[in-house]
């Protein structure tokens, strides 16, 4: 059985002067432990679809299930324990006035988990930060520390999936890489599964087995990592984003 | 750019011509489609470059 499966999603937004159709009809299914890859132009709905996942953007049809169950709404606790999401902007996903020890500790604390002070330090140098760092704000961070806070605040209930929304895009290429292969090791050591977005092709070669190539809120085209290494896609617009990506320009 | 200071200044096109090793480093660690799953090199931050 597949940990994630989204059948015929469909998202619908009904704005006071216009109704967006963001995702429609859309399906796709992540085994457990595989690192699964959204790409597409911006507005094509991958965000969309991982926001649907958490119950932040409204579902007007089809299902999403976790581990076979169709997700509950409100997602609550196990949800959350199970599930969790990380942003492209560190700085907004984080509370400007809290420390890093109080962002780390509230998941800890609204889920009734003790041992706080261990579980923290723990945290921290799971993403290759010193301890002393519970003590800092976010703006006492550079960016690539924030979005390993991030990553960390995203792993202190231990859950199975990771939600990744573009969280290299806001970094330099040599934070990038360091962020990537963060996220790499912890996959390998934790059997984690990953739904990640990227609008960069190589970001979700580098990171997934499978990427379903989205466009105007539809699946275009799923590629196995081979195929989009072999340029083997079948729709035309897989292969107008293929040939516009970057480090094909690099040689 | 580097702590604030151009270090290097291309076409966008030359970017592979790159002679500034802090610019060839970035290129680097860019992920490739095809390329190898070990982990990306990032960069060695020499103390040199800023001056
Ligand atoms: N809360 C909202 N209210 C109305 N429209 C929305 C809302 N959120 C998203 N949309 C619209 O839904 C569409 C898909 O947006 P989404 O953020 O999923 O795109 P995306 O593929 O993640 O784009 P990007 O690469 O720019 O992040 C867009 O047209 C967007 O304007
Ligand atoms: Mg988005």
């Amino acid at each position: 059985m597949n940990l994630i499966e989204i059948d015929n999603l469909s998202v619908t937004f009904d704005t006071s002067d216009r109704v967006v159709r963001a995702v429609q009809g859309v399906s796709l299914s992540v085994a457990r432990r595989e690192s699964y890859g959204l790409v597409g132009e911006s507005g094509s709905g991958k965000s969309t679809i991982l926001r649907a996942i958490c119950g932040l953007a409204p579902i007007s049809g089809g299902t999403i299930r976790i581990n076979g169950k169709p997700v509950p709404t409100p997602r609550g606790r196990a949800f959350s324990a199970q599930v969790q999401m990380v942003f492209q902007d560190p700085y907004a996903s984080l509370h400007p006035r809290h420390t890093i020890d109080r962002t780390l500790s509230e998941p800890l604390a609204i889920h009734g988990l003790g041992n706080t002070d261990a579980r923290v330090v723990k945290a921290l140098t799971d993403v290759g930060l010193p301890p002393a760092f519970r003590f800092r704000f976010p703006h006492q961070l550079s960016g690539g520390q924030r979005q390993r806070v991030a990553i960390a605040r995203a792993l202190m209930l231990e859950p199975e999936i990771l939600l990744l929304d573009e969280p290299t895009s806001a970094l330099d290429a040599s934070v990038q890489a360091e962020t990537l292969n963060l996220l790499n090791r912890l996959r390998a050591e934790r059997g984690l599964t990953f739904l990640m977005v990227s609008h960069d092709l190589a970001v979700i070669d580098h990171m997934c087995d499978r990427v379903l190539v989205m466009q105007h809120g539809r699946a275009v085209e799923e590629l196995t990592r081979e195929a989009l290494a072999g340029a083997k896609m079948t729709t035309d617009y897989a292969r107008t984003l293929f040939e516009a990506s970057a480090d094909r320009m690099l040689g | 750019m580097y702590k604030g200071r151009v270090v290097e200044e291309l076409e966008a096109a030359n970017l592979m011509q790159a002679k500034h090793p802090y610019t060839q480093g970035l290129l680097n660690c860019l992920p490739r489609i095809g390329g190898s799953r070990q982990p990306l090199p990032s960069l060695d931050r020499a103390a040199g470059w800023a001056e």
